[in-house]
Order: C-alpha cells, then structure tokens, then sequence
C-alpha cells in the first residue's frame, strides 16, 4: 500500500501528464480563450522576450512578408500581411502590445512574442475621450466605482496600415489592492475581441442575460471567473472578471450594456434568466435541431435529473441491463452573441431482466409529480398540455386504486392524499397500479419523476424493489 | 474554513504542498470508506488516488455549503460508482476478508479495538449499510451530511442507518459479540 508521499508524488505526476495531454490536444484548436488577453500579454512580457527575440525573423515566402518564430514543436507561428494591409495568422495571436505582437505556443501558457514591424503598422495613440468616442461607449466606467483599484495604464490606440485600421482592440484592467479581485474589459471595433467565448474551463453550468436591446452571452468558467461578450453601439465587449462574485459582475455587466441610455423595454424589469445546464457548449456558433438528442452519460443523467437512474444496476449486478440512447433532447442557439437553451420532457429508460426471466424498468422524466398516464411518458417534445381532468381507478371490489390524467400538466399538481391514493415509500410519494395483465406499475415522485414497471413479479417483489431503488 | 478547506484552497492558488496534506489527512479513511463500496483493498487504493487526481485536474470548485470531507467522499462516491458500473463487479460477501496490509490499515486508522469488530463485521452486510454505517459511525458524518454523500434524503439515511444498525447487530450477534451502543 503506497505512502501519503507515495501516493501524492503519483497524484501530481498523474496531475502533470493531464495537463500536457490537454495542451497538446487543443494545440490546433483554431479559436483559443484565455482568461484575459490584455492581462495575459503583459504578465508575458519580460519573461518571454528575451528567449525570443533570438530566434525570430523576418523571411519572404512567396510575395507576402512573414514575421515568424519556430515553436518548440518545430511549427512557424507568426503573421504575415497581404497586399490589403490585412494580417493573417499562422498561429494564435493574442495580444498587440505597442512594439510586439504575442502569439500562444500552446493553450496552457507558453506565451512568445515577437517584434512588430514598424515600418508596415503605424501606432495612432488615444486618448481616454478619443477611446470612448471611437467605441460609442465609456470605457473607463468602472473608475468612479473603484476608485482605489489599480488601473491598467497602457499606451491606447489602434494599428494601422496604409490609413486603415488593422487592429482596433484595447484593454483594460482593474485590480484590487489585495490583488484578489480583477476586471478585464476588451473592447473592438464592430466585432467581439478576438479571444471571445469560453475561457478556462467551462464550468457545468453557464447562463444568458437578454435585455432588450441589450444581448450578452454569459459564461461561468474556471475558479470564480466570469465572463461576458456582447455588441453594443457598434463595439464588441468582453468583459471577465474573477474574485468578485457573481452579482457584482452581473451588476458591471448591466451599467456597461445600459450605457450611456439605454432603457429596458420593460421599466424596472432587467430580465435576467438564469439557466443551469450541465454542459453548454458555446465556444462554436450552434443552432441544434429541436429534436436532436443530447446524448449524455449515466453519470451525466443522474445528475441532471437528480436520481440514480441505475440504482438497481448496482444493487442487482445479476440482472442483465440494457438502454437505448441516454440523453435529453433540447434546443440550443447561439450566433456568438446570444444564446439560449431550452430542455424538453425526455424519458430516459433502463430496462432490466432478472435472473428469474421477469423484466423491471425504470424510467426518469422531468416534471412536476402528478399521477400520470402512458400518454404523458411520450417521446414527443415538448410535452403537450391537454386539458386536466382526473381519472379514478378502481380496482375489482371498487377500491380506488389510483387515478390518472390523460396528459402532464406542469402546472397542475394533485396531492393525493397517503392513506387513499398515493402509498409512501421512504418518504416519496408513489402512486402503484396495476394494468390488465397484472403487471405493477409505480409512479415515483423523487427529485423528477421515476416510473417503475414490472411484468412477472409478486407484490412484494415489486415492494422490495420500489424499496430498494428509493432508499 | 477546515483544515481541509484550508489546504484545497492553498492547492487552488498553486501551492502543490497543500495536496500533500489533504492526502495525508484523508487517504486511509478514504480507502476504507471506498472498500466499503467496492469490497477490494486493491481497487479501494486505486479509486483514492483516482479521486486525488480528479481533485489536482479538475480542480472541482468548493463552494463551502458542505464540509470538505463531504465534498470530498462525494467525489470518491461518484469514481466508485463509475468503476462498478464499468466493471459490473459482483463480489460475494464472503470473499471480502483484507489483506494483511489491508488489516494495518484498519488497526492504523480505526485503533480501538471495539471499533474494528464492528468494521469487521460490516464486511459481511450490504454495501449500501457499510456506507451508511462508516460515513456516520467512524467518520462521524451527520446524517445530513451522508445523505449529500450518498445522494439521498436525510429521511432515506435515517431509515437506512436504522435497517444497517440492525443488520450489524445480527451479524455481530452470531459472531458472539456484544453490540450495545453501537
């Protein structure tokens, strides 16, 4: 048995190699995020310079100028501009500093910068009123709020060449002065910044603010770290912030999209919505088909439906298991500006057969609990709202049994009362019928609705396993 | 902020010496508690440390509404979960005896003696009152937390504490030991 030291030095090696898998594998990724790529640029600066400078150059490869560094993998990365004045990649650029241009060696950090040619772009420096009056915004509007924050003072302005305007990005940076907290915001003009979109590690959940006029997509990635993107006054903005919390990014998000005078289409309603998901894929625009499936993992539909689907697959390893296509259809939209994500009623079923031959299912669907019928485990989506009207049960000596309705009404919850309809089973509701051929059925009301159903066993059978799979 | 919480966040900011401590605290407890899902010493360690790697890589965030230990066994439950589903591994009750090394392990980490009879015999019920019964009588987990561990109600723990007691208490019994105040 290894030693905590043993053991820790295995984590960490485990830890590393990890890490160096997923550098290498997103190395290619065409758009890369970072937390802040002013931020980032400037941290780089002394320490990268100075290895490479050295080995950089400029070369002619056909008729366009190149500035290019070979990589520790041997790949050129750099740029070269056309006959347009137009600067094209070779490799992730993500900064321009005032002489230099930074390029990402890989995502992880390896951050190398080269030296701008000066003779082809021309720096116009700016002005706090110059910038503001270029982008149609204020971009220094959070100075009044934290006036003992450290600001970023970088040289301001736009690249150009030939009179046009090459690149017009500019950051800036406030910082605590315990320098926990931090703000970056990325503004360019009639795009989003560069390095829009994801960066860090997306975290489970991510949520859309629209508001009016006003649009952002909003992330919640990396350790405490936020981010926004959105157009606004012809300026793209990207604004992330880390240490700070989530309503007071919200709240900086908001003053930026309501500057100088925007005004909600509803008067004191700032229509924020909030949506868990459990994973949202916004690095790439995406419109998915409303009824494509969003395959998912047990584990991943476990948690989202917030019960261990495959309870009885751990209780019972004897049991043959079997499922279809695990996974929630839903609706996903995002032009790279704005986004939405809507989850429709999706079953999710485990069918089980068990030593003796009898077959079990379970099946998980979200909703409020009411008493259901087949109608309302459909796989159609979204699940249709038929008029409520309830229907009894009864069994052959004119017990109730149990009632149903034709179809689910989210809105409409019917409390049976324990000792009449509904049985209790470990402190969850359950409506348990039987249909013609004597088969149980259970209608569960857990964190979502479970139904369980089973053709060959005894009641008490039936009892163990509705015990087993609610405990 | 435990101790636990403590280091978790010194890990966060960088400072790889902090994992070292959260190993060291939690390790054999934690094997223990995997063995009693997994019902093998050997597969117990490998999940530890698994558990430890998702925490270095993944840097799960912490938000401090539970106990770093339940954050943490929540982690170890979910790895655990994850291998028997991939393994489907059906271990009888009776080949579940440790190892030697798997003994110094519980004599190190339980010491009193009482309390390793009781352990011993909690290898012979079913695993869902072996988990039931670490997280609440060695770990000292409220039910409360348990049920966020394990992923039930506090009301579902309540009753599965009472049915694992009992089931303990049978065992113990034709082992010809004395359970009270267990």
């Amino acid at each position: 048995m290894k030693t905590s030291e043993q053991m820790t030095n295995d984590v960490l090696s485990r830890r590393d190699k990890a890490i160096k898998d997923r550098a290498a594998a997103r190395r290619h990724m065409m758009r890369i995020g970072v937390p802040c790529a002013g931020c980032l640029a400037l941290a780089a600066v002394i320490t990268v310079n100075v290895a490479v400078r050295s080995n950089n150059g400029l070369a002619a490869e056909g008729n366009k100028e190149i500035a290019y560094i070979t990589n520790s993998n041997g790949e050129k990365v750099g740029y070269y501009i056309d006959s347009d004045g137009e600067i094209h990649y070779i490799h992730q650029a993500i900064a321009f500093e005032k002489d230099e241009i930074y390029f990402n060696d890989n995502f992880m950090s390896k951050d190398i910068a080269i030296d701008l040619d000066k003779s082809r772009l021309d720096f116009k420096p700016m002005t706090e009123a110059e910038l503001n009056a270029y982008y149609g915004t204020r971009l220094t509007l959070l100075s009044e709020k934290y006036p003992d924050w450290k600001f970023s003072n970088a040289p301001y302005g736009v690249y150009s060449n030939n009179g046009k305007d090459v690149w017009t990005e500019n950051s800036v940076s406030y910082t605590s002065p315990d320098g926990k907290r931090s703000i970056c915001i990325d503004i360019n003009k009639g795009e989003l910044p560069l390095y829009s979109g994801v960066g860090g590690d997306l975290k489970d959940s991510s949520f859309v603010v629209a508001d009016g006029e006003g649009k952002a997509v909003l992330f919640r990635c990396g350790d405490d770290l936020f981010k926004a993107q959105f157009m606004r006054g012809g300026s793209g903005m990207l604004i992330s912030a880390s240490g700070i919390g989530e309503k007071e990014f919200l709240d900086i998000v908001r003053e930026y999209l309501s500057y100088p005078d925007f005004k909600s289409s509803e008067p004191g309603n700032t229509n924020t919505a909030v949506i868990d998901v459990d994973a949202f894929n916004v690095d790439e625009p995406v419109v998915t088909d409303p009824n494509e499936l969003r395959e998912m993992t047990m584990n991943a539909v476990n948690r989202f439906f917030n019960v261990e689907l495959d309870r009885l697959t751990i209780i019972h390893p004897e049991w043959t298991e079997s499922h279809g296509k695990l996974g929630i259809y839903r609706h996903e939209e995002n032009d790279g500006v704005t986004a939405s994500v809507s989850n429709y009623y999706t079953i999710n079923t485990i069918n089980y057969v068990t030593e003796k031959g009898n077959k079990i299912s379970v099946s998980v669907q979200h909703g409020k609990f009411a008493p259901v019928s087949d109608e309302t485990f459909t796989e159609d989506k979204p699940v249709s709202l038929p008029a409520t009207s309830v229907i009894t049960e009864y069994d052959e000596n004119g017990n109730i049994i149990g009632q149903t309705t034709p179809g689910f009404n989210p809105d409409f919850v019917i409390k049976p009362s324990p000792d009449k309809n509904a049985s209790t089973i470990n402190g969850y509701e359950a409506l348990i019928y039987r249909d013609a051929n004597g088969n149980f059925i259970a209608d569960i009301a857990m964190r979502s609705r479970v139904r369980i159903t089973a053709e060959g066993v005894t009641e008490s059978e039936f009892l163990k396993i509705l015990d087993e799979f609610t405990l | 902020m435990d101790n636990g919480e403590s280091s978790y966040c010194r890990f966060i900011s960088g400072d790889d010496n902090a994992l070292g401590e959260i190993i060291s605290s939690y390790k054999d407890g934690l094997i223990l508690y995997l063995n009693s899902i997994v019902k093998n010493l050997g597969t117990a360690e490998e999940l530890c440390e698994d558990t430890f790697v998702k925490l270095a890589v993944k840097k799960p965030r912490f938000r401090g509404n539970s106990s770093f230990k339940t954050f943490l066994y929540s982690i170890a439950r979910n790895i655990a979960f994850d291998h028997l589903r991939k393994s489907r591994e059906h271990v009888p009750i009776e080949d579940m005896e440790l190892s030697d090394e798997g003994i110094d392990l519980e004599e190190a980490y339980i010491k009193e003696e009482r309390k390793i009879a009781v352990h011993r015999a909690m290898r012979k019920i079913s695993p869902d009152y072996a988990q039931v019964l670490w997280l609440t009588y060695f770990e000292e987990l409220s039910n409360k937390e348990a049920a966020a561990v394990m992923k039930k109600t506090t009301h579902a723990i309540e009753t599965l504490v009472y049915r694992a007691r009992n089931a303990l208490k049978a065992q113990l019994e034709k082992e010809g030991f004395q359970y009270e105040n267990i």
